[in-house]
């Protein structure tokens, strides 16, 4: 195996070592301004091993089931070493892991671990370790810790209004188009599952409305049937505004759609479609950077994993451990970091989940740490109170 | 039971529940309703900022006057249409928009405010029943914001008055005559239309007859309904009757100069001009009504707030907004019976409406319209903050322009009209704006528990269980808020 267990707690100092470093002079800002950060929630609970399968794992296919190989319309998963690889919607990412510009963490979760999208989103953008324990976010945390004097909006929420992640003491904003957002597929999935069953005439409504849409999306020369169409400009948008020379330091994007109760094999429905749109977008954003890009930390990140095994309708339920992402010009990329716990059944969480090993918020203050040089004391107590034991990861980025 | 008909009370009467209201009424529900029977005291003070109809009027004059004097002095093209009062869309016309426009979101910003935020939403519903009933329609240029000045000055005061008070009040005020162009129904036999004729030459568009207009829909859509027994020489003997009932132009003139034309009221800008009268008595279903200038209107209208039409007319439109699009007839007939027997107090109607078992049946039967759905949903989240330009978008986007109703017969009030996949769509696109807006932030505003507040019983197990399924707070509330039972009361 490729990756080494706790390899990446052994790398302490890192943190330190990069504040003196003098920052790229590739782009426009120069200095601690030119050190941007996108975050992207996944809403839903994106499934890590559809999106990351563990496929050298020894008990693979027996802990995967029909869900261990893809479907032939799928593609065949994209090698990142020889016990991970991505999924074939997202090749735009697995362009990054190849060029050393995106790293996974594996078997990861929040401090939340009782399945609820609710609390677990709560925690997630809180970075509090109970659910609704905080009024605000770890992302504003960190930009008033690093620009205490800031006048100009620090961070901008690509959305209508400004997630809780984004809020706080800091000056914050936020954009999104101003005509009514399209509303997303899974959405318009579950609401016309409960119009089928409650209301005859708004369910078909509602689907002709559907069917009017998708034609109107094609005759615009919008990209049609493989996603991208509602992520993908407000990936470019955020990456508009973090360019801008008096732009934020910090953009918030979400995505919905992961949370994949049924048929996740679809090629480019429920989360396929989600997987690409993420794909999609990931690839504008950088591309919107430019040479930005090398100051440039992308962080996505989930409320929870899923079940390792598929449920009774080809998807999976509501589970822990789970995958995020790391992407940027000055990440250590092209690996998979995890202190893996493997999928025999004795070491699933609770029989049925992958077993969280990483904090997530050791994933978050060692990529904070690096990047902006945030102190301990502030990390372990702003910007996630009450964290001294989920110790910075190191080792994320470029020394 | 009683928190059955808490829910149906705060949904099918009012603007939908606030946290905390349906358990709050639960005790009687009947008699919440019945204590908002009584008028206000005083305008609400969210309201207080609504322009008056001098305001709104001057303002769209002053836009006018400017456009004329670029026309003359050959800066901008003349109007497209022969009669810039009308709506199209020139550069002109755009103009006079642009310049009243902030009047028209002030008085918006005050609707919203009031509907979410009243303790009496059944009364506010009644108000805006009958200003959705007489309707008038910033489509046309010249009524802009007094849209929301007839609602101030006609349907709020009297909005459990006597018929009678409300259909004068409506018929004399100034965004009626305007909307309805009584302003130019000049009595052929009158000396100003012998006037007027005599300066054909200078001023070739002056109206020099009858314009039947107001009349028509006074007789059709506010008292007799299309059926209700009258001819066409009834329409055009009813509008020589209302020649002369207009605008008074000189008050507003000379409150224009000195800037105090804000503070005009509708009262102080109706004008009776016998100059304008066609002279004569006139005979309208059937009686002669003597020439007394103003008051030959006014005995009409007694006429026909008092006809048996009228009653029924309004009994089965009251019936069909609140209760259902097809209403039990023994519902109507409830109704039409305390209309006559009480002489048009609407307070005895509408207490009707309370006692009657037909309006408490808990299977929905109606299907909010777009300003609805949007107040019970602001109101329900308790969402005061919301960009009021961003909200008159929206509920356009979903089929109801703010003061814009199509025609003088008011937004559609049912289902068939508003069920197009187009609104739909757009109502689920909305759903998932509001919901994203407020969900992941506040406890409170967890789906499953706004859904139990906002719906109490009428939350059908479906829902709550699409609801508590949904992967993100956000998705369920917007699940909510889309749901059969948050669009159907």
């Amino acid at each position: 195996m490729s990756f080494s267990r706790r390899s990446f707690l052994t790398l302490g100092g890192a943190a330190g070592a990069l504040a003196a470093f003098p920052t790229f002079a590739w782009g426009a800002q120069t200095g601690p301004e030119a050190r941007k950060l996108a975050v992207v929630i996944l809403r839903g609970g994106l499934d890590g091993l559809q999106a990351v399968p563990a496929i050298g794992d020894p008990n693979w296919t027996a802990a995967r089931k029909a869900l261990a190989e893809p479907l032939p319309q799928i593609g065949d998963y994209l090698p990142i070493n020889e016990t991970f690889a991505l999924d074939a919607r997202l090749a735009n990412l697995a362009a990054l892991f190849k060029s050393g510009e995106a790293l996974a963490v594996h078997a990861t979760c929040s401090p939340y671990q009782r399945r609820s999208h609710f609390d677990g989103q709560n925690v997630l953008e809180s970075g509090g370790v109970e659910p609704f324990g905080l009024n605000d976010g770890w992302i504003n945390r960190a930009l008033a810790a690093k620009w205490p004097q800031a006048e100009r909006p620090l961070g901008i929420g690509i959305a209508p209004q400004i997630p809780l992640a984004l809020r706080g003491p800091g000056n914050v904003t936020s954009w999104a188009p101003s005509r009514l957002p399209a509303p997303d597929e899974d959405f318009l999935r579950r609401l016309g599952n409960l119009y089928a069953a409650t209301d005859r005439d708004l369910a078909a409504a509602l689907k002709m409305a559907e069917e009017a849409n998708d034609i109107a999306a094609g005759m615009d020369g919008m990209e049609g049937g493989g996603g991208g169409r509602r992520f993908e400009p407000l990936a470019r948008a955020a990456a508009q505004f973090l360019t801008d020379p008096k732009g934020p330091q910090a953009a918030v994007l979400e995505l919905s759609g992961f949370d994949s109760h049924t048929a996740q094999m679809t090629p480019a429905a429920g989360l396929g479609r989600s997987m690409r749109e993420l794909d999609a977008g990931l690839a504008a954003f950088k591309d919107g950077m430019g040479a930005q890009w090398a100051n440039t930390l992308v962080l996505v990140v989930t409320e929870f994993g899923r079940t390792v095994a598929p449920n009774g309708s080809g998807g999976t339920d509501h589970g822990t451990g789970g995958v995020a992402f790391v992407l940027g010009g000055a990440v250590k990329g092209g690996r998979v970091l995890a202190d893996w716990p493997g999928l025999a059944p004795a070491n699933l969480l609770d029989g049925r989940d992958l077993r969280p090993t990483t904090d997530l918020r050791s994933v978050l203050k060692g990529a904070l740490a690096a990047h902006w040089a945030l102190s301990p004391e502030a990390l372990d107590r702003v910007v996630f109170p009450d964290s001294a034991k989920a110790a910075p990861m190191m080792g994320l980025l470029k020394a | 039971m009683t928190m059955l008909n808490a829910a149906i009370a705060v949904r099918r009467f009012g603007y939908g529940a606030r946290f905390g209201e349906i358990e709050a009424i639960a005790k009687d529900p009947r008699n919440w309703l019945k204590a908002q029977l009584a008028p206000e005291k005083e305008l609400p003070a969210a309201l207080q900022n609504v322009p008056n109809v001098g305001e709104s009027m001057g303002m769209f004059a002053r836009a006018l006057a400017r456009v004329q004097q670029r026309v003359a002095r050959g800066e901008a093209p003349p109007t497209a249409n022969a009669d810039p009062t009308m709506p199209n869309q020139d550069a002109a016309e755009q103009s006079i928009r642009e310049a009243i426009r902030p009047l028209a979101t002030r008085a918006y910003s005050a609707r919203v405010a009031q509907s979410i935020g009243t303790d009496r939403p059944f009364y506010e519903r009644i108000v805006h029943f009958w200003s959705n009933h007489f309707a008038v329609s910033a489509q046309k240029a010249q009524v802009n914001a007094g849209v929301a000045a007839f609602e101030k000055d006609v349907a709020r005061p009297h909005a459990v008055g006597r018929f009678e008070t409300l259909l004068v009040a409506s018929s004399q005020h100034p965004a009626m005559l305007a909307y309805l162009d009584n302003i130019s129904n000049i009595g052929p036999n009158s000396p100003a239309a012998a006037r007027l004729r005599a300066v054909a030459e200078r001023r070739p568009r002056a109206p020099t007859g009858l314009n039947e207009n107001l009349a028509r829909e006074i007789l059709e859509l506010h008292t007799l309904g299309v059926n209700g027994g009258y001819g066409q020489a009834d329409v055009t003997n009813f509008a020589k009757v209302l020649t002369g009932w207009g605008i008074n132009r000189r008050a507003a003139q000379e409150a224009g100069r000195d800037g105090s034309i804000a503070a005009l009221s509708a009262r102080d800008l109706f004008q009776f001009t016998p100059f304008a009268h066609e002279p004569g008595a006139h005979v309208v279903l059937g009686r002669a009504y003597a020439d007394q200038g103003e008051r030959q209107g006014l005995e009409v209208l007694e006429t026909l707030a008092r006809h048996p039409s009228t009653a029924k007319f309004i009994a089965l439109k009251i019936a069909k907004h609140f209760v259902a699009d097809e209403p039990p007839s023994s519902l109507v007939v409830k109704l039409e019976t305390a209309f006559k027997r009480h002489d048009g107090d609407m307070a005895k109607v509408f207490g009707a409406l309370i006692d009657a078992d037909e309006a408490w049946d808990p299977q929905p039967q109606k299907y909010l319209r777009p300003e609805e759905f949007m107040f019970a949903t602001l109101r329900g989240l308790n969402i005061h903050d919301f960009p009021v330009e961003r909200l008159a978008f929206s509920v356009e986007a979903m089929g109801q322009r703010p003061f814009s109703p199509p025609g003088p017969d008011g937004f559609a009030d049912n289902a068939d009209f508003w069920l197009s996949p187009d609104f739909v769509w757009r109502r689920a696109e909305w759903a998932m704006l509001i919901a994203r807006n407020v969900a992941n932030v506040a406890k409170d505003m967890q789906p499953n528990r706004v859904g139990q507040a906002l719906l109490g019983p009428l939350l059908t197990a479906a829902t709550a269980e699409a609801i508590s399924r949904a992967e993100s707070p956000a998705q369920g509330l917007a699940l909510l808020l889309a749901s059969a039972d948050f669009q159907r009361r």
